[in-house]
């Protein structure tokens, strides 16, 4: 009997020290935007102050591969987005040109969605034992796997230079900007805000942008 | 490594069940980790997740070998900030978790066995499973390692009953850098109960 009673405060002190084990994550959709930025450090940025921009935003889709007609971002948000990246341009001395010919770069945004679904067994699981009335079992994992859904967006801002070519005729990117976050949990005042830091961010973490 | 482990469980296996109590000392931990070094510039945050189980077989009136099995979680979440590789840069709100599992061989010198309060120090050798994860946005890095491990050990046991008792022990783990890993070691600060004597 001593010994039973040793053991149960072991376990009964294994499940406290147990309990709540796993611990926090991001609370907020926007916890999980992030910012990358990269270039090409032997490419000089000064003195070229011009670039060209499209009016609308490719969304990145199986139709470019495919050969179909390309899709776009819907307006709504293109706009939001392409304001954005204007207004930082400019703050950054930059001057929009209407012919891409003539221009020093060419900015480039594009946009992809992509929903991943996840199935997993709850490592907690055997708790939904304890719930069974007397006789019945206990310790199951539950028969199905829990499946949840996440929607997330990509938006690529690259930035070509338009003056030179290689030899396959092909404009470099020598910078690129992408911004990923959930597309989820989110309403559109809340998005705007979202991807207007975003992209504030991925101008202020590259200060070698300016002409 | 895996000779360590594979000596950890011959070890374990030499001190069966069939010994008399009073010849062993087994006790269940809460545990509190401090990152130290390298595992301190990674995450800064003490541990309040954590636990030890420790088993000794008295091998003359002060000194008892056995083993040791322990779990501590670290996890710390950094502001959103800017993290920089060459001409790369990346930012968000970054995540940081890292499980470690000590296992170890020890030995403890008691030094008034016979006291209510029964002071030791002692030495473990051995390897920690680490796993560390990095969570950023919707991504994730882990890395898994086995650490080579050393851990000096200071604690007292108070005999509240015949066979049961508080105790009350700290110890360093110093886990050697890996090839995958920097050193992932800490300090913990244990209360638990024990049994045995």
């Amino acid at each position: 009997m001593k010994k039973n009673v040793k053991y149960i405060f072991a376990m009964l002190f294994l499940s406290l020290t147990m309990a709540g084990c796993y611990p926090d994550g991001p609370d907020y959709v926007d916890e999980y935007d992030i910012v990358y930025t990269n270039y090409d450090e032997n490419f000089i940025f000064a003195g070229k102050p011009t670039y060209a921009m499209p009016d609308s935003v490719v969304k990145i889709t199986g139709a470019a591969t495919t050969g179909d007609d390309i899709e776009f971002v819907n307006p709504v948000y293109a706009n939001i987005i392409l304001d954005r990246i204007k207004a930082n341009m400019a703050s950054r001395g930059y001057t929009l040109v209407g012919n891409a010919i003539i221009a020093d770069f060419v900015l480039m945004p594009s946009a992809i969605e992509v929903t991943n679904i996840s199935y997993y067994y709850d490592y907690w699981g055997y708790y939904y034992g304890w719930y069974y009335p007397p006789g019945y079992g206990g310790y199951y994992y539950p028969y199905y796997p829990m499946v949840t859904s996440y929607t997330t967006g990509s938006l690529f801002m690259t930035l070509a230079d338009n003056k030179n070519q290689n030899p396959t005729g092909k404009n470099e990117v020598v910078w690129l900007g992408v911004v990923n976050g959930l597309l989820e949990g989110s309403s559109n005042t809340n998005f705007q805000a979202r991807i207007n830091k975003s992209i504030d961010q991925a101008f202020s973490q590259s200060a070698y942008l300016h002409p | 490594m895996k000779k360590i482990v594979l000596s950890i469980i011959i070890i374990a296996g030499m001190f069966g069940t069939s010994a008399k109590a009073q010849d062993n000392v087994y006790s269940f931990q809460y545990s509190m980790g401090f990152s130290m070094g390298d595992f301190n510039d990674f995450i800064s945050a003490p541990s309040f997740r954590g636990m030890t189980f420790d088993y000794r077989k008295m091998v003359n009136e002060n000194v008892g070998v056995g083993i040791e099995l322990g779990w501590n979680v670290f996890y710390e979440d950094k502001d959103y900030a800017t993290y920089t590789r060459e001409t790369a840069s990346i930012t968000g709100k970054q995540y940081r978790y890292c499980s470690t599992v000590p296992m170890l061989a020890s030995a403890d010198y008691y030094f008034a066995p016979a006291e209510k309060l029964s002071p030791f120090a002692g030495i473990g050798i051995g390897t920690q499973f680490t796993s560390n994860e990095v969570d950023m946005g919707v991504w994730a890095i882990t890395e898994d390692t086995w650490h080579f491990l050393l851990k000096p050990e200071l604690g007292v046991i108070f005999k509240a009953g015949p066979e049961v008792g508080v105790i009350v022990v700290a110890k360093y783990y110093n886990a050697f850098k890996t090839k995958e890993l920097a050193t992932r070691s800490y300090l913990t600060a244990n209360v638990g109960i024990a049994w045995g004597f």
